[in-house]
């Protein structure tokens, strides 16, 4: 790759970065949402 | 490899200086900084807190304070030391060091992480707050059911617990964002050619780490928001009086409890190969055999809560397969031993104050893993459990274990974060010391629990007394000479010998490629891999 | 704990010696007794006098020998490299980063195997067959004791004769205070200690009223949590008279280290004597509800009472230790009137709080566990001590006609 870390790459790389934390932190918000309605 | 191009840092210029600059640093040296100082400064917070519970406990009978005061020193000792010392010092460690080892500019969100940092002091004033409240005659203190909040103590306890569980989201809040920013770092941001079969095992450790913390931490959270309803908002979802259950508390704290302990570890046991290789003069052993060894004991710690409270009562079959599974943790566990013992196996070792505190790691770590073994045994177990047995054997886990893995990795990192080399006679002294000192804390401690005494009592029977004494003679030699660590940095910090790139001759990783200290952007144009 | 065999504790005896003097220099150490019919210095658990505590020790023995074979092998294997193999001239590090013959792997291996062979087969096996004897509390039991855990005492019941008693910490404050020398069974001594007859598999069923608590008697092996709202089971058959001694192991709040536990293991002819003299106090107690009470009876029971079950938290002037435990000293729950115009309870007033407990906090349910004539006569101590000046009383047969009424209106 030779336009690696290239101001393009890297803004493709932070990009797809937030997504997947927006991801992660989604699933989070799920799971302790999600605990309050379980039932034992 | 040579021919790596620094563009001299033309955009230094344009950042503030002074406090406005760490207020606002994006960058993952200075946050990685701020961590790790942080981590420091609490850590003589919750050691001083020890060191009055150790001074109450020289002797038998109330000398220096009362009951309730002591619940709350225990307590609050133990969330500090994990959540405010040992967690910040391995997220100081992933802000510095991941970027550098895969080759990345800086962590993939940067902003993400200022943040993530910025939430721990106030989380550390809204923990600490109440004890200054109750000089005032605001309040009774801080938490007072030690660091589990186990329901319905906690349900009765005083504005403390409130305080306690704020302070508990939100140091959750900044773990997971720190979590994820490392995720999508190690994901995303590696110098082409770095797959993750050539990932340095620290950042190995730190992403099973970062996973079990984004699958446990939302239950701690629920746990104790639970608990905030129940203490306010009339639900009883832990008391028994209105259909609820005490030990479902239980359950849900330990879930996030078991992978707590690896999550402080597995930082450790990530940086642990590093050192042991470059001070043997010699590669890695079992490298993918650690790598899965880390990934099925993420997997085995989510499994195996229970065996924190065999003594709740449970049916036989569970109790069975609690103490099988724990004992399981032991196989990865012992490959991880088998891997670090080979790397140094016909090596070239030296012994400069990483690798000693490396090896005395390995040495107590190993008294921890082998007395967790035995706790895991239900029979056994109940003579153990809730007495000063476990007490020891924790400590072994997560002083000797956590905190003695930190210095380990902050005397080897120190000449790459700071330009100079540390005194290494002054290192070594404090190895010695808080060695023999640790041991002298906690072996006393085993004989303790298995002649009876129970974990958290302010006052004990007299046939306790002597083991007790030696104890927190130990454990004031201990907490005196971390003050050399402390020293040791500070003055590493302001000079010293110059130190190399390359500041140990056995050093290998992409780290050890940059100047000691880094320019400010680590990799502009990636590094080649080999 | 409190059986000690002093042959195997006399290697100990000198250095113990030693210790306490160097200690008795330090001015707070005065007020230790002398101590040389308590062992100093013990490195393993206490003999054991059940069948599970005595399996518990055989399996901790035959660990702790596992793991220091362990220990020792593993890190002989660690020395022997770090004497052997250091940088010095002319002296190459190998590069082998993983088995690379058949019988390398076979020697890698191997330790993995013995380990698996240590977990599953050695420590293995005899803790399952544990478990399902220390679990097996239903078979042939010929008794059951009630344990109830509450902040910070016991109360023992035996269902089968209806005996029931809370036991509390016997231990004078001045002692935990330093103000006199602590005596032989400092902190694990009470008031009232339950009774087991020997060689008799009792049933021990375990709850609590507020909090987790957990019974504890280090030399039976037993070590059970007393849930609030749950019935959790153990077992004992002691095998030798004695008195064992044991405290509460989960933390419960303030007084966690004050609530010990006393056992005395008595042959079966003295049990039963026990037990009918138990059932004739009781039967007295009941009877003494029935008469009127002078003013006076009722302030010196009512005092030694609250010495007992009061002091501890409310403090033995009635100044409290607020803002957990509220002064007794002009308190408005206390000054509040005592009975309602029609003779009922006044809800929230200061018989329904010393009935009935307040929610939530370490009040507690005290119908639960004083007689009529002790509740009574605590309840005109308070109103008529530390300047209250309520003037009234209460009789033990107004008690038990309130309890008639139900709990809270």
């Amino acid at each position: 790759m030779d336009n690696a870390f290239s101001p393009e790459d890297l803004a493709r790389r932070r990009s797809r970065s937030a997504r997947l934390a927006w991801l992660i932190g989604g699933a989070v918000l799920f799971l302790y949402v999600a605990g309050f309605f379980l039932q034992r | 490899m040579t021919a790596i191009a620094h563009p001299s840092g033309h955009h230094e210029e344009h950042y503030p200086g002074g406090l406005l600059r760490w207020l606002t640093t994006t960058n993952h040296k200075d946050i990685g900084t701020m961590y790790m100082t942080f981590a420091l400064v609490m850590f003589f917070v919750g050691g001083l807190m020890i060191l009055a519970v150790r001074a109450e406990l020289f002797q038998p009978g109330l000398q220096l304070m009362q009951p309730e005061f002591f619940n709350q020193l225990i307590g609050v000792h133990a969330l500090v030391m994990i959540f405010a010392a040992l967690m910040p010092a391995a997220t100081g460690f992933a802000n510095w060091m991941i970027p550098l080892m895969i080759g990345a500019p800086d962590m993939a969100l940067p902003r993400l992480n200022n943040w993530g940092f910025w939430l721990l002091p106030p989380a550390a004033i809204l923990l600490t707050l109440p004890f200054m409240l109750a000089l005032f005659g605001i309040g009774d203190g801080a938490i007072a059911t030690g660091w589990t909040f186990y329901a319905p103590l906690s349900v009765q306890g005083g504005m403390g617990i409130d305080f306690a569980i704020l302070a508990v989201h939100i140091l959750g809040i900044s773990s997971i964002m720190g979590s994820i920013n490392i995720i999508v770092t190690i994901f995303n941001m590696r110098a082409p050619g770095m797959t993750m079969m050539k990932l340095p095992l620290f950042a190995w450790g730190w992403l099973i780490t970062a996973f079990l913390l984004i699958a446990t931490l939302p239950v701690l959270a629920g746990a104790v928001t639970m608990l905030l309803t129940d203490r306010h908002f009339g639900t009883h979802f832990f008391n028994a009086a209105g259909g609820g259950d005490p030990i479902l508390f239980q359950h849900l704290f330990w879930f996030f409890g078991h992978p707590e302990v690896y999550i402080l570890l597995l930082p450790v046991w990530g940086l642990m190969p590093h050192v042991i290789s470059a001070f043997s003069r010699k590669p890695t052993y079992g490298y993918t055999a650690q790598v899965y060894s880390f990934i099925a004991i993420g997997l085995l710690s989510v499994v195996v809560w229970a065996h924190h409270f065999f003594t709740a009562g449970m049916p036989v079959p569970a109790l069975i397969y609690f103490m099988f599974s724990t004992m399981s943790i032991s196989i990865p566990l012992a490959v991880l031993f088998f891997c670090w013992i080979a790397t140094m196996w016909r090596g070239a070792m030296t012994f400069e104050t990483p690798m000693l505190f490396a090896v005395g790691f390995i040495v107590l770590f190993g008294i921890a893993g082998l007395t967790g073994l035995v706790l895991a045994d239900v029979a056994a177990d109940a003579q153990y459990h809730h007495s000063y047995f476990v007490v020891a054997h924790f400590h072994y886990a997560l002083f000797a274990g956590g905190i003695m893995g930190v210095m380990t990795g902050v005397y080897y990192w120190l000449p790459k974060w700071t330009g100079h080399m540390y005194s290494e006679k002054l290192g070594k002294l404090h190895f010695w010391l808080t060695v023999v000192a640790f041991n002298l804390t906690f072996i006393p401690q085993f004989f303790l629990g298995l002649a009876g005494m129970p974990r958290r009592i302010p006052d004990y029977a007299l046939q306790f007394a002597e083991f007790n004494a030696i104890s927190t003679v130990g454990a004031f030699i201990l907490g005196l000479s971390q003050l050399l660590f402390a020293w040791n940095i500070w003055a590493c910090v302001r000079g010293g010998p110059k130190a190399e790139a390359r500041a140990w001759e056995g050093a290998d990783g992409l780290e050890w490629e940059l100047p000691s200290p880094p320019p400010h952007h680590s990799w502009e144009t990636p590094p080649v891999i080999r | 704990m409190s059986i000690r065999v002093p042959a195997s504790r006399t290697a100990a005896a000198p250095m113990a010696g030693r210790l306490r003097t160097w200690a008795s220099l330090l001015p707070v150490a005065s007020a230790l007794p002398a101590r040389d019919a308590v062992a100093a210095f013990s490195f393993n658990f206490p003999e054991p006098v059940t069948p599970i505590a005595r399996e518990t020790l055989a399996i901790h023995n035959e660990f702790m020998l596992i793991i220091t074979i362990l220990f020792v092998l593993v890190f002989a294997i660690m020395v022997y490299s770090m004497m052997n193999h250091r940088k010095r001239p002319g002296y190459e590090a190998a590069t082998f980063t993983a088995p690379t013959s058949r019988l390398q792997w076979f020697w890698a291996l191997l330790p993995f195997a013995i380990l698996l062979f240590i977990d599953f087969i050695l420590m293995g096996i005899p803790a399952v067959n544990a478990i399902i004897e220390m679990e097996d509390t239903k078979t042939k039991a010929d008794m059951v004791l009630k344990v109830t855990g509450m902040q910070w005492k016991w109360q023992y019941e035996y269902p089968e004769s209806g005996v029931k008693f809370v036991s509390t910490l016997a231990t004078p404050r001045d002692q935990i205070n330093n103000a006199e020398a602590k005596g032989e069974h400092y902190l694990l001594e009470v008031d009232n200690p339950v009774f087991l007859p020997v060689g008799k598999k009792v049933r021990i069923l375990l709850t609590s009223t507020d909090v987790i608590h957990t019974w504890w008697v280090p030399q039976f092996g037993v070590k059970r949590d007393a849930i609030p709202g749950f019935l959790r089971e153990t077992w004992v058959k002691i095998e030798k008279p004695g008195i064992y001694r044991g405290q509460c192991a989960e933390l419960c709040g303030k007084d966690h280290g004050f609530m010990p536990v006393v056992v005395h293991a008595v042959p079966e002819a003295e049990f039963i004597a026990w037990q009918d003299a138990q059932k004739a106090r009781i039967a007295a107690a009941a009877s003494s509800s029935e008469r009127t009470w002078s003013k006076d009876e009722l302030m010196a029971a009512g005092k030694d009472v609250y010495g007992k079950q009061c002091a501890v938290c409310h403090q033995p002037e009635g100044q409290g230790l607020p803002p957990a435990f509220p002064a007794l000293a002009g308190s408005k729950v206390v000054n509040t009137p005592l009975l309602s115009a029609d003779g009922k309870m006044v809800p929230d007033g200061h018989v329904d709080r010393v009935m009935n407990g307040k929610a939530g906090t370490p009040m507690q349910a005290f119908r639960n566990t004083l007689s009529d004539a002790d509740l009574a006569a605590v309840i005109t101590f308070e109103r008529n001590s530390f300047g209250n000046q309520r003037g009234d009383m209460i009789q033990p047969a107004q008690i038990k006609a309130l309890r008639q009424e139900g709990s809270k209106p």
